[in-house]
């Protein structure tokens, strides 16, 4: 699918603005504050009823106006043509309309053309906590699988009544026999929703790792691991290997390689997440609320640096250990004070980021998860997503940038690039149509050459 | 600006806390009223008036009804040996239109959800479970308890609910079948999960 045109109305800083985009490559160049990022979030909303940056959804409207409203006309080869509306009232829920016919359910909209968005925030990938990550992959796989966000929305519904359960038994000793059912019910939706996780998450890693391989020219390499307090590790091995100081890194690689969780049948994590609610069960009637669940995993970036093994492994070591050992032992004794344990610090890149200090590695995990979600999205629909890049020179070195151009161009993919200026960009894409944003006001600028 | 009349206006209040009715549809509704001959609005008065007045629960199912035990709680050709869980009066009236069940009913008057507040205590649950202990007691057992609440993830938890506590009766209990409708809808598949989730552990 391609995006041919867009209409934004109060949506951001724009009044009414409508542009389209006849070619595959389009360049948009702006000043800050000017409205470039706001259309490509404006054309990532149309894909995923939702906001890249947006806290609150009142902050999608313009100052002082109704609701915004915003039309994406897309199309393929085959002239097939599609046209997706998105109106929000200040009080009022998302309208969604496809082809004019108005759409319940945001599981019915998702995935009906994907985008892949690249921007400075995507660092919170590697920065925020598990909650990004979480967000990431459950968006990714919705993308893909609309079976998988009905599975999440349902489990959000049950993890809702269970925790108002646990608040009603806590406080007026209320029955604790209906705890069981709803646990059932989390258990159902929770383990659809885990399998497809490793499923996704297995490939994920794969793409990952190559791309981040190639955008350091193999000097580095991450390793992603999946974590989960409802699904028994079957041997925590990998798990303390980072801790265990004679350990090399080569064996810490081929560690997490395998991934032990992905090969755990549907049976075996039913079972899993069975017990390790029922371990939590003590703790979460304390807490009034429920601590072991996918809505707590998390997934585990470590970098691995080729070249300086001993001084960093000691430093990640430290860091890394408390948390990690919490995470991997998941003993019914251990339960309890693992979950008083926060959850932001299992996984999260902190540690390593103070162990391995730059901010570019971090963009540069960031941009190798988000080119892996590109190939992942490719390779499960067989189609290219749209791309969208948001001041990603201001984010990339010159290296980096022209990796990632070099991957797009061998792509037919439809891409919407932001920057402040045209060059150097200009030169390495592909024959891009140039767009200029400036107060809201979009214009084509010309038709360069490549 | 001048205001409706007092009577209209009352009208039109009351008319809006009906469901699905909005001011608008409420203001056209009591207009249409004012047109009509006297007769007729007084028959709808009526019938508003008298189902309240003359309707009740069913002391046995909790049905709604103007009988009391209900009709079918009182047919000798009904099959008293099973008996039907549904939510609400409208869910029996639905199965009852489909002239394929000869058994009797259970109405719980609701589903478990703990957001709105809603616990066995408040549904028509121990009167399920001692309904079924007299018929034992008066020789008549019940030999099989039909589930068919909803499919929703409240409807699920209720019957999940009820399954788990009918385990120490004498019963066998059964859970309506999904039928996936002509042109099926890709919603229903998460629910095949589920139903094996109901199936498959009620051997635990
Ligand atoms: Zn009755």
């Amino acid at each position: 699918m391609l995006l041919n045109n867009i209409v934004l109305r109060n949506f951001r800083n724009y009044v009414d603005c409508e542009v389209s985009f006849s070619k595959p490559v389009n360049l948009i160049i702006g000043g800050n504050a000017q409205g470039k990022t706001s259309l490509l979030e404006a054309i990532y909303f149309l894909c995923t009823a939702e906001s890249h940056r947006a806290t609150r959804d009142g902050e999608l409207i313009r100052h002082n106006e109704a609701g915004f409203y915003l039309k994406g006309t897309l199309g393929n080869n085959n002239d097939d043509v599609m046209s997706l509306e998105a109106t929000k009232r200040a009080r009022g829920q998302f309208k969604l309309k496809k082809n004019g016919v108005l759409q319940v359910k945001r599981s019915e909209w998702i995935g009906q053309f994907n985008a892949v968005l690249f921007s400075p925030e995507s660092l919170v990938l590697v920065k925020g906590g598990p909650a990004e990550r979480r967000r990431f992959l459950d968006l990714l796989i919705s993308q893909i699988d609309s079976i998988y966000l009905k599975n999440l929305q349902k489990y959000r519904l049950v993890l809702r009544q269970r925790n108002e359960l646990l608040k009603q038994i806590r406080t007026t000793l209320a029955d604790t026999s209906q705890l069981d059912v709803w646990d059932k019910l989390l258990i159902a939706h929770g383990t659809a929703i885990i399998i497809k996780r490793f499923e996704i998450f297995h490939q994920l890693k794969a793409y990952a790792r190559q791309n981040h391989q190639q955008l350091t020219g193999g000097k580095e390499s991450i390793a992603l691991t999946y974590c989960s307090a409802s699904v028994r590790n079957n041997t925590s091995m990998h798990h303390n290997a980072p801790n265990t100081s004679d350990e090399d890194t080569e064996n810490l690689a081929d560690g997490s390689e395998i991934g032990f969780f992905e090969t755990k049948t549907e049976t075996e994590i039913e079972t899993d997440f069975d017990a390790a609610l029922n371990a939590s069960r003590g703790a979460d009637l304390q807490r009034g609320t429920t601590l072991v669940g996918p809505h707590r995993d998390d997934f585990l970036i470590e970098l691995e640096n080729a070249s300086a093994t001993h001084s960093t492994d000691s430093e990640s070591e430290n860091g890394l250990e408390v948390p990690d050992t919490k995470e991997v032992e998941i003993d019914t004794e251990q339960s309890e004070s693992q979950n008083l344990l926060p959850r932001s610090e299992i996984g999260t890149f902190r540690e390593g980021a103070r162990a391995y200090g730059s901010q570019g590695q971090q963009r540069t995990i960031a941009l190798a998860l988000k080119l892996a979600e590109l190939e992942l999205i490719r390779t499960v629909t067989g189609q290219d997503p749209i791309v969208l890049l948001d001041d990603v020179t201001s984010e990339l070195d010159y290296k980096r940038t022209e990796y990632l151009l070099n991957v797009l161009q061998n792509l037919s993919a439809q891409t919407f690039i932001t920057a402040t200026h045209a060059e150097p960009l200009v030169r390495h894409l592909n024959q891009p149509n140039v767009l200029t944003v400036e107060n809201a006001q979009i214009n084509q600028v010309s038709e360069t050459n490549s | 600006m001048q205001e409706y009349p007092k009577p209209l206006a009352k009208l039109i209040t009351e008319l809006q806390k009906l469901p699905t009715i909005g001011q608008k549809t409420a203001q056209r509704l009591a207009f249409f009223m004012l047109k009509l001959p006297d007769p007729e609005t007084a028959q709808i008065a009526e019938a508003i008036a008298q189902v309240k007045q003359r309707l009740s629960y069913c002391d046995i199912c909790g049905t709604i009804t103007d009988t009391n035990p209900c009709y079918i709680c009182t047919n000798p050709r009904r099959d008293r040996q099973v008996i039907c869980v549904v939510e609400e009066s409208d869910d029996l009236w639905a199965i009852e239109r489909t002239n394929g069940y000869k058994g009797l009913y259970h109405v719980l008057g609701g589903v478990l959800s703990p957001l709105d507040g809603t616990g066995p205590d408040e549904l028509g649950i121990n009167t399920l479970f001692q309904r079924i202990r007299d018929a034992t007691v008066n020789g008549e057992p019940v030999r099989e308890v039909i589930l068919a609440t909803n499919w929703t993830t409240e409807g699920q938890a209720t019957a999940l609910y009820l399954t788990q506590h009918l385990e120490t009766f004498e019963v066998a209990v059964t859970r309506i079948a999904y039928g996936i409708p002509v042109g099926g809808d890709l919603e229903y598949i998460d629910e095949v999960t589920l139903a094996k989730a109901l199936e498959g552990r009620r051997k635990a």
